[in-house]
Parts: C-alpha cells; sequence; structure tokens
C-alpha cells in the first residue's frame, strides 16, 4: 500500500508533510525547495505555485488565488461577492448556482482550480518519496459546511487522490501537538495565516476532538500586517523627502521587501535597519531609504490589527459557553503568530502560555499527516521507538567509563568493541557496565560486574576481548564477552536497572553538568597516566626485544627515562607525565632505529595503539589469581547467563 | 496472534523501507547541501551588487568598478551567472517576476520586457538563485 499524504489546502498557502519512520516530515516543493506552495493557479499554461505568482500582475485575469473563498458556496453567499471585489478573475454563477470562475470564455468549478494545486502538491510528494501517491487526509476550517467539505473532497479526486478523510484544521493542530494522547482537555487554536483568522475551541473526550464553537475574520492575516509596514515606511520617507515611494511600483516592490524582512527580523531582534540605497531619484540626485524601526514601533503600528483578533476570540468562547480560563490547551498557528506581541496578546487573554514549538506555517500539514499515518497503520504505540537517556559505558584502566551506547542513542541498538588486557600474563577481565555522563565509572551507577576467565598468558594488550553491548526495545541490555582466542563467553543480562525516572535521569545529567570540569581533569590525568605506563611497557619490551642490537649507550639513556617516568607515574601532574611520555618516546625511537628489521610485529609495540584501546581489567585484577574470590562474588551479584 | 504478527512484520518492513530510502536522500542532500549553502549566502550578497551598480550609475566611480568586477568574478568562480535577459525578450515566469505592466498600443509588443529593474541569477546547475524583476508591455487590444 502507497502512502497517505497529509495536505493543508490554503487560502493563501498549501503545505503537504507525510510520515516517515513514524515522524512527521514536511515536503517541500520540488521547483523552489520552499516547504509551502502559494495556492496560485495560471490555467492556460498550467502554472502553479510561485511561477504562477510571479506572473500574477500581467495575467491577472487568468491568474486564480484565494479560490478555497469560493469552495461549495453558492454564487448569491455574501463572501462570493467580497471575493469577487479583491480577485481579477471573473466569478459567475455555474451548474445549480454555485459560484465558478470564468476564464476565457470558459467556466472552471473552485474544486477543478483547487485540484491542480492539489496535484502539484502530489506530485511534490511522488517527487520526494520516489513511489506512486493515491491517497491524501485533506483538512478544511472548522466553519466549513457539508457542501464545501463535499467540494474539496471533489477536488482531491479530480487530482487523482483518494480522499481518506477530511479533518478540521484546528483539530490537525492538535494533533501535532499530540494533544490527542490527553483527556477531556478543552482547546483553542488561535489560527492567524497569510489572509484570514480563525479561532476554533475544541473539546476533546475520549480520544474525539470536538469543535465546540468557531469564529474568525475572512480578512484579516499577515498581508494586512506588511501594508501597515509598508505604509508607515512611505509616510516617513515622504516626510522627510515630500517624495511618495508607493507612487513608485519599482519603489515600492523594494519597500514591500524590506518590510516584510523587517517584520521578520523583529520577531527575533529589538531593533532593525532598513536601508535601500538608491530608492529613487529627486532633481536628478539619488535618494536613499535608511531608517531603524524598533519592535515596539512595529508593535505600535499593528496594535489595531492584533486588537481585532481578541473580539472572535471573545465570541467563539461565549458561543461555546467557556470562559477563558476554562481553556486548558492554546495552540497558536500560521506564519503572524510569529510575533511576539501576538503570543503576549493571546497569553494575556487565556493567562496561559500558548503552544508554539511547532513551525506555525506546517503544523496543519503535520497534524493531517499523522492523521494520515494512523489510517495507514504507520502510528502505532508499539512502535513509538525509545532513546536510552543515558550513557551505557564500560569500566577500562584507571577507572574510566568508556561509552558503548551515548545517551539519546535510539532503541534497539547493539555496539562491538574489541579491548585486550593492561597487563602481562593477565588471565581474567573484569567487565564493569555503569550508566551515566560522568567520565569516571566511580561515578556513575554501577549496573553489573562480571568476569571473563581463561585467558591464556600473554603480554598485555595482545588478548582481544569483544564487548558485545545489546539493548533492546524493551530496556533490556545483555552485554557479552568474548576471548577471540579460546571463543570462551561470558554474558550478563540487566533487566531493570536500565529503566529510570526521569528524576533519576535529570539528577544523572545534572550532576554531570555540575562536575564537567573536574571530571574532565580527572580523566585526562588518567588518560596521561595510562599513556605513561603503556610507554613504560613499550619501551621495557624494545630493549629487550633489541637486545645486542641496541648500542649500549642508548639502551642505558631509555633505562633512564623509564626510571624517571615510573617515579612520577602515581604522583606526577598531567603535564609533568605527557613532558616525561614524550622524552622517553623520543628516546626510544634511537632504539627502533637501531633494531629496524628485526623487531617482530607486535601489537602492543606502537604506544599510541595501546592506550586508545583501553584494556579492560583495572590494575586491582592484573596479577594472576589475586582477588578471584572476590571477582566469582561479583559475577553472582551481576547474575552472569552463561 | 497471525494477525498481530502479520501486523508487526508489515511494520517492520515499512520501517525497514523508511529508513533505507532515509539513507539513499541522505546521500543525495549530502550533495546538494554545499550547493543550498552557496545559494543561500549569494541571495544575501547579490542586493550589494544591485546597490553598488546602483551608485556606479551616479558616481561613475572606477574604484567601484573594480569592485564591482571582484564581486562578479567571485559569483562567477562560486558558480552563478547572471540571467541574460534584455529588453525586448518576451516574458518568461521561469526566469523572471512581473514588477509592473507597461500597456502598449502595438500588439507585436505584446508580453515583451520593456525594462529590466533587476538583473536576475542563477547557478551553475540552472537553479534560479533570484528572478528578475521587468516591466512587461500589455497590449490593449489583446486581454491575454
Amino acid at each position: 500500500m502507497s502512502k497517505i499524504i497529509g495536505i493543508d489546502l490554503g487560502t493563501t498557502n498549501s503545505c503537504v508533510a507525510v510520515m516517515e519512520g513514524g515522524k512527521p516530515k514536511v515536503i517541500s516543493a520540488s521547483d523552489t525547495g520552499k516547504n509551502t506552495t502559494p495556492s496560485v493557479v495560471e490555467l492556460a499554461k498550467n502554472l502553479v505555485g510561485d511561477v504562477a505568482k510571479r506572473q500574477m500582475i500581467l495575467n491577472s485575469e487568468n491568474t486564480i488565488s484565494s479560490v478555497k473563498r469560493l469552495m461549495g458556496r453558492r454564487f448569491e453567499d455574501k463572501e462570493v461577492a467580497r471575493t469577487q471585489k479583491m480577485v481579477s478573475y471573473k466569478i459567475v454563477s455555474g451548474k445549480g448556482g454555485m459560484a465558478d470562475v470564468e476564464i476565457g470564455g470558459k467556466t472552471y468549478t473552485p474544486q477543478e482550480i483547487s485540484a491542480r494545486v492539489l496535484m502539484k502538491l502530489k506530485k511534490d510528494a511522488e517527487k520526494y518519496l520516489g513511489e506512486t501517491v493515491d491517497s491524501a487526509v485533506i483538512t478544511v476550517p472548522a466553519y466549513f459546511d457539508d457542501s464545501q467539505r463535499q467540494a474539496t473532497k471533489q477536488a482531491g479526486e479530480i487530482a487523482g487522490l483518494k480522499v481518506e478523510r477530511i479533518i478540521n484544521e484546528p483539530t490537525a493542530a492538535a494533533l501535532a501537538y499530540g494533544l490527542d494522547k490527553k483527556k477531556n482537555e478543552k482547546i483553542a487554536v488561535y489560527d492567524l495565516g497569510g489572509g484570514t483568522f480563525d479561532i476554533s475551541i475544541l473539546e476533546l473526550g475520549d480520544g474525539v476532538f470536538e469543535v465546540k464553537s468557531t469564529n474568525g475574520d475572512t480578512h484579516l492575516g499577515g498581508d494586512d500586517f506588511d501594508e501597515k509596514i509598508v505604509d508607515y515606511i512611505a509616510e516617513e520617507f515622504k516626510k522627510e523627502n515630500s517624495m511618495d515611494l508607493r507612487l513608485d511600483k519599482q519603489a515600492l516592490q523594494r519597500v514591500r521587501d524590506a518590510a516584510e524582512k523587517a517584520k521578520i527580523e523583529l520577531s527575533a531582534a529589538e531593533e532593525v535597519e532598513i536601508n535601500q540605497p538608491y530608492i529613487t531619484q529627486k532633481d536628478g540626485q539619488p535618494l536613499h531609504l535608511t531608517m531603524k524601526l524598533t519592535r515596539s514601533k512595529f508593535e505600535g503600528i499593528v496594535s489595531d490589527l492584533i486588537a481585532q483578533t481578541i473580539k472572535p476570540v471573545e465570541d467563539a468562547l461565549k458561543d461555546a459557553g467557556l470562559k477563558a480560563s476554562d481553556i486548558n490547551e492554546v495552540i497558536m498557528v500560521g506564519g503572524m503568530t510569529r510575533m511576539p506581541k501576538v503570543v503576549e496578546e493571546v497569553k494575556k487573554f487565556f493567562g496561559k502560555e500558548p503552544n508554539k514549538s511547532v513551525n506555525p506555517d506546517e503544523v496543519v500539514a503535520i497534524g493531517a499527516a499523522i492523521q494520515a499515518g494512523v489510517l495507514a497503520g504507520d502510528v502505532k504505540d508499539i512502535l513509538l521507538l525509545d532513546v536510552t537517556p543515558l550513557t551505557l559505558a564500560i569500566e577500562t584502566m584507571g577507572g574510566v567509563a568508556t561509552p558503548m551506547i551515548p545517551r539519546n542513542t535510539t532503541v534497539p541498538t547493539s555496539k562491538t568493541e574489541v579491548f585486550s588486557t593492561a597487563a602481562d600474563n593477565q588471565t581474567q577481565v573484569e567487565i564493569h557496565i555503569t550508566q551515566g555522563e560522568r567520565p569516571l565509572s566511580n561515578d556513575n551507577k554501577a549496573l553489573g560486574r562480571f568476569v571473563l576467565d581463561g585467558i591464556p598468558p600473554s603480554p598485555r594488550g595482545v588478548p582481544q576481548i569483544e564487548v558485545m553491548f545489546d539493548l533492546d526495545a524493551n530496556g533490556i541490555l545483555t552485554v557479552t564477552a568474548k576471548d577471540k582466542a579460546t571463543g570462551k563467553t561470558q554474558n550478563i543480562k540487566i533487566t531493570g536497572s536500565v529503566g529510570l525516572t526521569d528524576e533519576e535521569v535529570k539528577k544523572a545529567q545534572e550532576d554531570a553538568e555540575k562536575n564537567k570540569a573536574e571530571d574532565e581533569k580527572k580523566a585526562e590525568q588518567i588518560k596521561a597516566k595510562n599513556m605513561a605506563d603503556a610507554m613504560i611497557t613499550t619501551a621495557e619490551k624494545s630493549i629487550k626485544d633489541a637486545g645486542d642490537k641496541a648500542p649500549k649507550e642508548v639502551v642505558e639513556k631509555v633505562q633512564d627515562k623509564v626510571k624517571a617516568l615510573k617515579d612520577i607515574l602515581e604522583t606526577g601532574t598531567k603535564e609533568d607525565l605527557e613532558a616525561k611520555t614524550k622524552e622517553l618516546s623520543d628516546t626510544l625511537s634511537e632504539v627502533g632505529q637501531a633494531m629496524y628489521g628485526a623487531q617482530g610485529a607486535q601489537p602492543t609495540a606502537d604506544g599510541s595503539q595501546s592506550t586508545e584501546e583501553p584494556a579492560t581489567a583495572s590494575d586491582a585484577e592484573s596479577s594472576q589469581g589475586k582477588d578471584k574470590k572476590k571477582d566469582d562474588s561479583k559475577v553472582e551479584e551481576g547474575e552472569v547467563v552463561e | 496472534m497471525k494477525k498481530k504478527n502479520e501486523d508487526m512484520k508489515n511494520q517492520l518492513a515499512r520501517a525497514m523501507a523508511d529508513y533505507a530510502n532515509l539513507q539513499k536522500r541522505t546521500d543525495e542532500e549530502r550533495g546538494t547541501m554545499f550547493k543550498l549553502a552557496s545559494i543561500s549566502f549569494m541571495t544575501k550578497i547579490l542586493p550589494i551588487i544591485d546597490n553598488l551598480k546602483q551608485a556606479q550609475n551616479h558616481v561613475n566611480d572606477s574604484g567601484i568598478a573594480i569592485i564591482i568586477g571582484q564581486l562578479e568574478t567571485l559569483a562567477k568562480e562560486e558558480g552563478f551567472e547572471e540571467i541574460k535577459i534584455k529588453v525586448g525578450d518576451l516574458f518568461d515566469e521561469s526566469t523572471a517576476e512581473v514588477n509592473e505592466v507597461v500597456e502598449t498600443l502595438e500588439e507585436k509588443d505584446n508580453n515583451m520586457i520593456s525594462e529590466v529593474v533587476m538583473s536576475g541569477w542563477k547557478y551553475q546547475d540552472g537553479t534560479v538563485v533570484r528572478h528578475a524583476r521587468v516591466k512587461v508591455n500589455k497590449s490593449k487590444v489583446n486581454p491575454s
């Protein structure tokens, strides 16, 4: 079965999204890369979206915009008359007295026009997904009556889409915020788009959204805000230069661009500079548009527009028989709700912080995609993937917690790494599993330990112990250690300990943050010590291997350096250890030169290699048989499963 | 139980297919990442080139001419070029945007560009980075 897409078929702009890997994804237009497509259609050349918009002024009578305002409406409808005043194309009475569009002597139903937009969105989705798309969920305003919904469904069918469901835009927005998971909530959806304002009051009961009331202003939106700024800029310029930029279409377009940019920037900045040099000329002299616009000034300019939205909100609440304080959740939809002042006013009215984390231009399409996903069976709780909240690590030389599965890794997952021994002839390693963000094992939560023994005696760094961490979808961690030489395997299954409460996770993360600087210092000290230790082993081995081949004075020099490094191994600072390690390494290369070609390929010959792959056993367990009893008891504690 | 098993199998297959497709697309997207970053930067530089050209129209300074030349060379090196549109060309919405309609009595001039208000730019693969802004003739007798 092919994917079902979710479509927000808007008055000004439309948007399409799809569920992918259990998450909604907005599909960008293949021609522009933008996530929304203008709902503009030119029929003669079949242009849809931005390309149709670019030629709109030239071909205004053949270019159709805002056709959603006509969907399923009768020609005598007041809204149709109002729409005719704002568009250049001709609206006529069609079959059954419905409003149709006349282009070049031919009539088209609004469904046919909308179908062109839907076809483009379908095509974009197919291009993105690489497969045919034949079904969709389409959103409509909550106030759409049956005839308007039917018309929208027909538009989908004309576009070659099986309309699986028509859902309300506010319901889609609530779905995008996951509010369907809550119980018995009252939700207000404040939708201030490009050309329309809608407020809907929803009531959620048993996972079903019921529209209690709707209200709004079908001719109020972001475009009005832009016009206000353009007027302000033009007036200010006129005051200074006695010239009206609105009369020069070229200059006006530049002012419009600047106004839109300023509006967007003022959502984040307190003040913007508007700079348009050489905007026009006066008496042969160039004039420049340079002005500053503060956020508070901008808010003053558009305050009446924001205030206009409050009355419909009050009416909608009244119709629903509710008070502002009865509302549990407020959702912001539409690009204009990015403006901080709009959020502030809505917050003041309802007395609570509105939900605005999902992109307001995309939230409706995302909700439609989620609904589509539910219908297609993509969204089921059983397959919701979880992440591991804290890092799962293994203790390596010097007590360092070496991460195996970092935090935020999506589960189920598994990770395998090869470790080695820390001392010569070490026949067992202890696998100590910890959970937490601190760099040292002791500071993290111990999840379990077990011992892998029977490793054939060999020089440090030679044995290869393969350690595998496997974390399943239920949070059960299985750690397996295998000696690659003998094939001997031990494992442990840890249940329960991996799952922590939110508080425990938060505490662990805070601890890590608090101790970050000190922990890093400690970890670096241990690393320096491990490097030094590895270098001592390498040096001693090299001298032994070189035998008579190395000049006596070089050997003595190396021995001196080894002694100097050994003396400070436990007490030296990180800097001293690094300096002395480097000295030893430099001296050692002289031995290397002397015995070049005679040395056997030993894995530990390179000091840096052995430190990069830290040995698992801590020093305490390095001597054979020592603390054997203690280790055995640890094995039992860790519930080792053979 | 059998149905549940089949559901799970189906979901797993979907998830795996989603993942495989995502991987393919991620590879493709990595390739276009560089292009998008360049385009995003270029669109911010273009108004500055426009302004310098405007300034040059007024002061006709040899120094400014050199700076404009340097910026245009830089744009070219990064894979951008100006879209060649001139007065008399037929309007094409794929590369230009109408800024103003100029009425004409000559039908043969219908849909012809009468002035290029702002130059358009494209990337080397043909992607339009900025559409040109043009004034277009419209014959009074022919409404199309």
